[in-house]
């Protein structure tokens, strides 16, 4: 007598489960804590964000005229949203946080001040004794005022910084070394 | 059913898990500054990145792996991948470049489930010889440690293009020229401090996180002296905001398309590291433990914590050499260990990013060139010396990292392990003693050409020629269409003999294919 | 004997830590000697000589340019500059005008710039001539003629090449890995500031405005519909360059040195600029006609037509080069190959069919 059966399709569905039911579990273990992660917390993702006052900086500053997207429009907004917000978009560079006082460019500086002290940078400073450029005027700014961190020259919270006075003094038309009582 | 438990059987289940415990707190605290030097440095990332690859990069994969010594997390060669591929997309640390290093990392772990899913790809994983991987390996070490001169004299890194070796000592000019002296400062002293540290015995596993200690506290004198807008060095920067977990979502926009495709090759890049790693390291356990676990295993695990951990802000991971084998050293039991450390880094997270947030990127990137100097070890390379293709194959391993990029070189990689297999394949060894021909190997069409020389040779020496194939354990259809073409010679005659021990047994000679002899 | 020393503990770590004062030292050393010499006088070659001083730069606490942008009316009043800021501007000056230091004495008052760069010929002012501000005869600054201040004033714009917004520093450094096939300083280094520094000058004695489009910016770029729409030829380009080109740049295109000075810079072969320079498209090519048509022949500018221009342009950007540094070692192997083998095989070549040493 043949002793032998071959198992059923649901026995080696069965079966297979058995032998792989740690790596099944482990998997589904993975996908729970992404999707509850993703439930929980502020999730990152790659957009510009549009602040209270967007509109209205925008329109003053004819910044529609390089379009209303692209890379150098959206490192000009960014670099609004640093201006104004800092705390919430350089928050790796200040321990300022949204209640405290002083926690923006925008309590100390204007945007005009901004453009006027690009046009006048890469000058010696007498306090220092040695020519700074305005990248490091941001550094300097990120590591005194605001009380926190020094980013990299190229880091996109100096750049679009630098790139928001440049839009500015576009606007304003000056020139290299423009003087504030310039008429 | 009442089951009466006895104390005495649980003490060493409670030993294990105490001991497992403590490797996992070990491992927690040394993976911090490698998590943190590996995304600021070489990835270009915010350092939480590294911090959540050591989380939950490190809990996926010992989720999904069975191996239990088998340990995950941010790897200095993958983060180096990430920093040269994106630096000609975009700005490092800016929203833009995050998008695209999630998107690679999730590309590069859906390429490694290709290599699970196609088992002949993945069994091509298992043709990277030891010589290719410790050649690559050896000129990523030296790469880590050019590249991290920039950071270590606290210069901005210049983007557009890679570094190669042969300009670095430019780079060290600048470093003397131009450096930020203050940045040299605690550069060295954290050096030094490693260096001298690891003289230690007692000292030399903790030295990295001793030498960062030192040059975080002398940098904040220096701060405290000078002020951090004059000093201007660099920090890892705040991360306390975040909670227990960042989720993100990679970038996948029409107008990104292009940029995405320009970096495949990195993402490919990224993928085979990974895995070239992870087998490598599975294979090693596997040889110490005097266990096996299929490799397979840690490809799938590898692939599916690629592909999900970009949703968690989390730099790829693979295999780690030096964590898995302090928990060999250590005695971890089970798979408890590395899920232990995960959750004790999870923990620590609450407390200590405070303390993480001033430790100096110059500081880092002496860590880095330690951790690049570690990876040449002499002991390992020495015996691809005694071999001259073993030699060969090294070398070119080593030089094709700095000659071709980290992408050509995994492709020369991949290349020379199979050619490396090849060539001892396609040289069989053939001897002639007085008119018998033996050939010990294959006959297929690479060592047709070998062996059809000699035999004619031979052929044209001896009036009568005996082949002796009773070493042959291949014979490919082409060497089958050879050997009818030779039989179809007139002056050449195929005797089917019986083995010697078929003789000796007095057997049946029926099934004889295993030795034939050829007489001219 | 020494390796047994290198047993003690001891020995070892008093190894590293000389080891490592030593570099510090070194660093120390290397820092100061910069230092001296930002402070040293400049030693101004003629021509910087004579373009800042036709623009008036002096210390002082305002700075107003001698320069009219159209009769009438004056430039504004700028900021004035230190005695620091002058000495980088007059550095950054000398740097595009002889960037080889041809007429420096010692190699560090370019901030070592040979460095950077391969062979002995490649300079900036080769391309942005006129010490990087041409002006035509009416005092007018040429159109298309590569304007280092124009470029300041429109710089972190979107980069059609690198798909980045290219800050000024990185526009520069692309100019000396492809156009000087050389190697990229750190942006750190003074040789960036110091050019930067000359530019921004430049902008300010021009009233240059930020973010203004002015036509000396970049090329003057010969498009396809300027010409006569024959399509870029290589025989004809080869035929006009042998009338217009080959008297000065040579059959072959290698320039010509004197004396340790570049007369005339090479446009092809190990001196020149490289496969991955703008000025090369080897298919169509837009930028170097440009640049033909607005500054070549000397002494005749703007007698090519602009179909000339372009043939012999598709001609010069056909002939061997170096590979850029991104195009990989096989391709650079294969170009120093060509580089060195055509030029004496087509001299052969052309003693054997014509009977004459140059082709």
């Amino acid at each position: 007598m043949n002793l032998y059966r071959p198992p059923s399709l649901t026995t080696r569905c069965r079966d297979w489960m058995g032998q792989q039911w740690a790596v099944i579990g482990g998997v589904l273990v993975v996908v729970a804590i992404i999707v509850v992660a993703h439930r929980s917390a502020e999730v990152f993702r790659v957009t510009t964000i549009e602040e209270p006052g967007w509109e209205a900086f925008s329109r003053a500053h004819a910044v529609a005229e390089f379009g209303d997207d692209g890379y150098f429009v959206r490192a000009v907004q960014h670099g609004y949203n640093l201006f104004f917000y800092t705390e919430k978009y350089a928050w790796r560079f200040t321990r300022k946080r949204a209640g405290d006082g002083h926690n923006s460019c925008a309590s100390c500086h204007t945007v005009e001040q901004l453009a006027y002290a690009f046009v006048n940078s890469d000058r010696e400073d007498p306090a220092l004794q040695r020519r700074v450029s305005f990248e490091e005027r941001v550094m300097r700014c990120y590591a005194g005022q605001m009380d926190g961190f020094v980013p990299t020259r190229y880091d996109p919270a100096v750049r679009d910084l630098r790139i928001l006075a440049r839009m500015v003094a576009r606007h304003l038309n000056l020139g290299e070394g423009a003087l504030r009582d310039e008429t | 059913m009442n089951m009466a438990i006895n104390p005495d059987s649980l003490r060493p289940v409670a030993a294990d898990l105490k001991r497992d415990l403590l490797v996992g707190l070990t491992l927690a605290v040394l993976v911090i500054p490698q998590a943190i030097a590996f995304s600021t440095a070489l990835a270009g990332l915010p350092p939480y990145f590294g911090i959540y690859a050591a989380i939950w990069g490190t809990l996926f994969t010992a989720l999904l792996n069975r191996s239990p010594v088998f340990h995950g997390g941010p790897n200095s060669a993958m983060s180096a991948v990430i920093g040269v591929t994106l630096l000609p997309v975009a700005p490092q640390f800016g929203a833009d470049y995050i998008g695209y290093a999630l998107t690679l990392i999730m590309i590069a772990g859906l390429i490694q489930l290709l290599f699970f899913l196609i088992r002949p790809l993945g069994r091509l994983l298992d043709f990277l010889s030891e010589p290719v991987v410790n050649g690559m390996i050896c000129g990523i070490g030296l790469f880590l440690i050019f590249k991290s001169m920039t950071g270590f004299a606290g210069l901005p890194v210049n983007t557009e293009v890679e570094w190669p070796l042969w300009i670095a000592w430019q780079t060290f000019m600048a470093v003397l020229e131009i450096g930020n002296l203050y940045a040299i400062q605690i550069g060295l002293v954290t050096l030094g401090t490693i260096l001298c540290a690891r003289q230690f015995s007692r000292l030399r596993n903790v030295s990295i996180l001793v030498g960062i200690v030192v040059g975080t506290l002398y940098s904040e004198w220096l701060n405290h002296r000078y002020g951090l807008e004059n000093t201007l060095v660099e920090q890892t920067a705040d991360f306390s905001s975040l909670g227990l977990v960042y989720p993100s979502l990679p970038l996948f926009s029409q107008e990104a398309i292009p940029d995405i495709i320009a970096i495949l090759p990195g993402a490919v890049t990224l993928a085979l590291l990974g895995l070239f790693q992870t087998v490598a390291a599975m294979r090693r356990i596997n040889r110490q433990r005097g266990t096996f676990i299929d490799s397979r295993n840690g490809i799938f695990a590898d692939g599916v914590s690629n592909a999900l951990l970009p949703l968690l802000s989390s730099l790829p991971t693979c295999a780690s050499f030096n964590r898995m084998s302090v928990m060999q050293n250590m005695g971890a039991t089970s798979r408890l260990a590395a899920i232990s450390s995960a959750l004790f880094l999870l923990l620590m997270m609450l407390f200590v990013a405070d303390w993480i947030a001033i430790i100096p990127i110059p500081a880092m990137a002496a860590t880095i060139m330690v951790v690049g100097a570690n990876m040449i070890k002499w002991d390992e390379i020495r015996y691809h010396f005694n071999n001259r293709p073993e030699a060969v194959v090294f070398v070119a391993s080593f030089v094709s990292v700095h000659l071709f990029g980290l992408f050509g070189a995994v492709v020369t990689g991949a290349l020379l392990a199979l050619a490396y297999a090849k060539w001892e394949k396609a040289h069989p060894r053939i001897q002639l003693q007085n008119n018998v021909l033996r050939i010990k190997g294959n006959i297929y069409y690479g060592s047709l050409p070998v062996i059809e020389g000699t035999f004619h040779q031979a052929a044209r020496r001896y009036s009568e020629l005996v082949l002796d194939f009773s070493q042959v354990h291949h014979i490919d259809p082409e060497g089958i269409r050879w050997l009818v073409s030779v039989k179809d010679l007139p002056e050449v005659t195929l005797i089917d003999r019986r083995s010697g021990g078929e003789r000796r047994q007095g057997g049946r000679s029926r099934r004889s294919d295993r030795r034939r002899e050829v007489c001219l | 004997m020494l390796s047994n020393l290198f047993r003690i503990k001891w020995v070892r770590i008093s190894t590293i830590i000389t080891l490592l004062a030593g570099f510090y030292f070194a660093a120390v050393v290397a820092h100061q000697q910069r230092a001296a010499q930002r402070e040293q006088p400049v030693l101004l070659t003629d021509n910087c000589r004579a373009k800042l001083s036709r623009y008036g730069l002096e210390g002082g606490e305002y700075y107003r340019s001698p320069y009219r942008r159209d009769p009438g009316t004056m430039v504004p009043v700028r900021r004035g500059y230190s005695v620091a800021d002058i000495r980088a501007i007059e550095r950054g000056c000398v740097i595009i005008d002889d960037l080889q230091g041809e007429q420096a004495q010692a190699s560090i008052e370019r901030w070592n710039a040979t460095r950077f760069v391969r062979g002995q010929q490649t300079s900036c002012d080769h391309c942005h001539q006129g010490v990087g501000d041409k002006q035509g005869a009416d005092g007018r600054p040429q159109i298309g003629s590569l304007s280092l201040g124009a470029s300041w004033v429109m710089a972190d714009m979107y980069d059609r090449f690198t798909g980045l917004l290219l800050p000024f520093e990185l526009r520069q450094m692309q100019c000396f890995i492809n156009s000087s096939n050389g190697f990229k300083p750190n942006i750190a280094d003074d040789l960036i500031r110091d050019v930067t520094a000359y530019s921004r000058f430049l902008s300010a004695a021009l009233d240059l405005r930020i973010g203004q489009r002015y036509p000396e910016q970049g090329i003057d770029e010969v498009t396809v519909s300027q010409t006569l729409k024959r399509g870029d030829d290589y025989v004809r380009g080869e035929a006009l360059y042998r009338q217009k080109c080959a008297r000065c740049h040579g059959a072959q295109g290698q320039g010509l040195r004197q004396d340790g000075r570049t007369l005339v810079p090479a446009v092809a072969g190990p001196d020149a600029f490289n496969l991955q320079s703008r000025n090369n498209f080897s298919f169509v090519s837009t930028i170097l006609p440009g640049f033909i048509c607005r500054n070549m022949p000397l002494g005749e500018e703007g007698s090519l037509e602009p179909q000339q221009c372009r043939d012999i342009a598709f001609f010069v950007s056909n002939l061997p080069r170096p590979a850029g540094d991104k195009q990989g070692p096989l391709r650079a192997a294969w170009q120093q190959l060509m580089m060195h083998g055509m030029p004496p095989l087509v001299g052969l070549m052309s003693e054997l069919t014509h009977g004459t040493g140059a082709p």
